[in-house]
């Protein structure tokens, strides 16, 4: 037994020393260049001063992160809704089918984030393929992009697939002879549902709800090709500050606010998730 | 893109996006790597040794899609060397892979960051006289305001400043002003301006009557107040012009001229679609061609650089890339390219009306900054 440990911690090894320097390194660095300046070639100089931070917590930041904030927790709670009677109906009732649903779920993304979005942008436009058709039909326009709506909608197909894959691994591990029982014992369809199936994929979709809200919470690239003058994400703006503003420093003081805001919410949800996962256990165990 | 034109195509705008990701780490490397660019650029007084003699292949840094391929090809065969090109998305993610010390012999900069570029010594000086062709440059840029040091650091090499683009038959109150924007209720919703912080403050400093680069507090704030005044009418900050004017998104788009001429060529109704210089002033750039400090091949930029403003290559390099270049052969090349669309003329009025641009630094840097968040966020 201890000699497979020792294996196994070799074979780590490698992995952790590449997680260690492509990771860990830059990550050290702009926290490092966070309170640094630059020089007037923009290239950062080793310092120590909070004007980046300072320029970071200024109040006309707030409306920015405050609607990163309301976007990712919107995108989630739709993915949820849009991914588990998905994730359910491929483990229960498609049968061999499933898991060609899944592949046919994740293909989209043998196409690259970008050109997608692109397509959406097409789409929505005001003279595009949808409102054309709207147009033709005699219903009038409808103005999409560059509303809320359009960069919530770019996000929820960006990741939804993030949702339903974990969704579908859990319930894929589920014994529906549970569901019976629930039957069995007078249990309507919706108190088993709440009582023995959503429990049980509570994994799911933590874990589900974790991959779809941290990198939501940092993408730039759906608010700056779907969204108009009021969506710009906290993303936006770090990505503003590499490209344009020469202002890497500043960027990079964002970039570790938002990081540690990742972090809380992780640890906000692992707390949250074993104190459920342990009361689950409670209650199954009194049951 | 910083304002100064080159040939934005969705492809562009697609990398630019996550060339985002990537300035970071171009970011860590410059502060590993070493610590200055080259003391050659910075030097001054000693006449630039530089000669326009073969002297390797040439490793040209550019915008993707900005050389007539045509151009090239007869220069290597001419010549008997190869030239690679390897792009960059923003003049910014130039100035900071440039500054990492990697040895491009020639480099597409901008008039709006050569005084950076020069005092951080990380171009080299040339003489003017040693190239033959140099008398095809008009005098204008004979002696531009971005590039009047001892030395010469560039030659142009290509502009098309950003006017205000518009739909003829749904816009009817254009004026010829920066005010337009904010004067034009029949197209709430439908007007967009550059997601760019310089050409967006920029006109709002200019329509205030205040300097393009100003540093004042006072200033910069009052012309973003007026920004936060037009916001509610905009449809949307972008860089993708001919997209937002395609599509139909926009009616009045803040906009370069190259990005206007594309979006006129791919029209279905280009005579919609017309354009107008505000007479405030213009937030001027221009790109130029610069010798790298560590170049390898220093005479072959600049043998280079003397092809690139012989007439012929001038004016299909302009037919090409759809932006005078600054040169007698070049305007006309322009001059032919835009006779249906009279109003895309750069000449005389608009050089005179140019107010040019300078990136940044310091304390103007995080000032511009800020009030651009404020703007944007």
């Amino acid at each position: 037994m201890e000699r497979f440990t020792r294996i196994w911690n070799a074979l780590l090894t490698p992995g952790a020393l590449v997680l260690l320097g492509l990771f860990l390194v830059p990550l050290a660095l702009v926290v490092v260049f966070s309170f640094g300046t630059v020089d007037i070639l923009g290239r950062p100089v080793l310092g120590f001063t909070t004007d980046n931070y300072s320029q970071v917590f200024q109040s006309y930041n707030l409306p920015a992160v405050w609607r990163t904030v309301l976007f990712s927790l919107a995108t989630t709670a739709i993915c949820v809704a849009l991914a588990y009677p998905v994730a359910y109906y491929c483990v229960r009732f498609a049968g061999r089918l499933g898991p060609v649903i899944i592949v046919a779920v994740v293909a989209p993304w043998l196409v690259d984030y970008l050109v997608r979005i692109y397509a959406w942008r097409t789409l929505l436009s005001d003279g595009g393929i949808i409102n054309n058709l709207l147009g033709d039909v005699g219903l009038g326009q409808v103005h999409v992009l560059g509303t809320s709506w359009a960069v919530i909608l770019g996000l929820v197909y960006g990741y939804l697939p993030l949702m339903i894959l974990p969704l579908y691994a859990t319930l894929g591990t589920f014994d529906f002879r549970l569901v019976e029982a629930g039957k069995d014992l007078y249990g309507t369809p919706r108190a088993v549902f709440a009582h023995v199936t959503l429990p049980a994929s509570r994994p799911g979709i933590v874990g589900g709800c974790l991959l779809v809200f941290l990198p939501v919470l940092g993408d730039f690239a759906t608010a700056q090709f779907l969204g108009g003058p009021n969506t710009t994400m906290a993303g936006n703006l770090i990505a503003s500050q590499f490209t344009e503003a020469g202002a890497q420093t500043v960027g990079a003081a964002f970039a570790v606010v938002l990081i540690v805001l990742l972090v809380a919410t992780l640890a906000l949800t692992f707390g949250l998730a074993r104190r459920g996962l342990a009361a689950a256990a409670t209650a199954g165990a009194a049951a | 893109m910083s304002g100064s034109p080159r040939p934005f195509t969705r492809r562009t705008a697609l990398k630019t996006t996550f060339a985002a990701g990537l300035g970071l780490a171009a970011g860590g490397l410059a502060a590993c790597g070493s610590s200055g660019g080259g003391a050659a650029g910075a030097a001054s007084g000693a006449a630039p040794k530089v000669k326009p003699v073969a002297d390797g292949d040439l490793t040209w840094f550019t915008w993707e899609g900005y050389v007539d391929p045509k151009v090239v090809k007869a220069f290597e065969k001419e010549h008997g060397v190869k030239v690679k090109l390897t792009f960059f998305d923003s003049d910014d993610l130039m100035v900071q892979k440039l500054a990492t010390g990697l040895p491009y012999d020639l480099i597409t900069t901008n008039s709006a960051y050569n005084k950076r570029l020069i005092a951080g010594g990380l171009v080299q000086p040339f003489d003017f006289a040693q190239l033959k062709n140099s008398g095809e440059i008009v005098s204008y840029f004979q002696a531009p305001p971005y590039d009047r040091a001892e030395h010469r650091y560039s030659i142009p090499y290509g502009y098309g400043p950003a006017g205000i683009l518009y739909r003829s038959d749904k816009v009817t109150s254009a004026a010829g002003s920066w005010s337009d924007l904010w004067n034009a209720p029949e197209a709430k919703g439908k007007i967009y301006v550059i997601g760019q912080v310089d050409e967006t403050i920029g006109l709002s400093l200019i329509r205030n009557g205040d300097s393009v680069v100003s540093g004042d507090g006072g200033q910069v704030t009052k012309a973003v107040d007026e920004l936060l005044k037009l916001k509610p009418s905009l449809g949307g900050i972008s860089a993708d012009i001919e997209g937002d004017i395609g599509g139909g998104n926009s009616w009045m788009s803040h906009a370069w001229t190259g990005s206007a001429f594309r979006a006129i060529q791919a029209s279905k109704q280009p005579e919609n679609l017309k354009f107008e210089f505000p007479k405030e002033g213009i937030c001027m750039g221009c790109d130029t061609l610069s010798i790298g400090a560590k170049a390898k091949s220093p005479g072959t930029a600049l043998l280079f650089m003397d092809w690139i403003l012989k007439p012929e290559n001038s004016s299909k390099n302009v037919t090409y890339t759809g932006y005078p270049n600054g040169t007698t052969s070049g305007d006309q090349a322009y001059g032919d390219l835009i006779k249906d669309y009279p109003f895309l003329d750069l000449g005389a009025d608009v050089l005179a009306n140019a107010k040019w641009k300078e990136s940044a630094t310091g304390a103007r840097l995080s000032l511009w900054n800020q009030q651009w968040s404020r703007f944007k966020a």
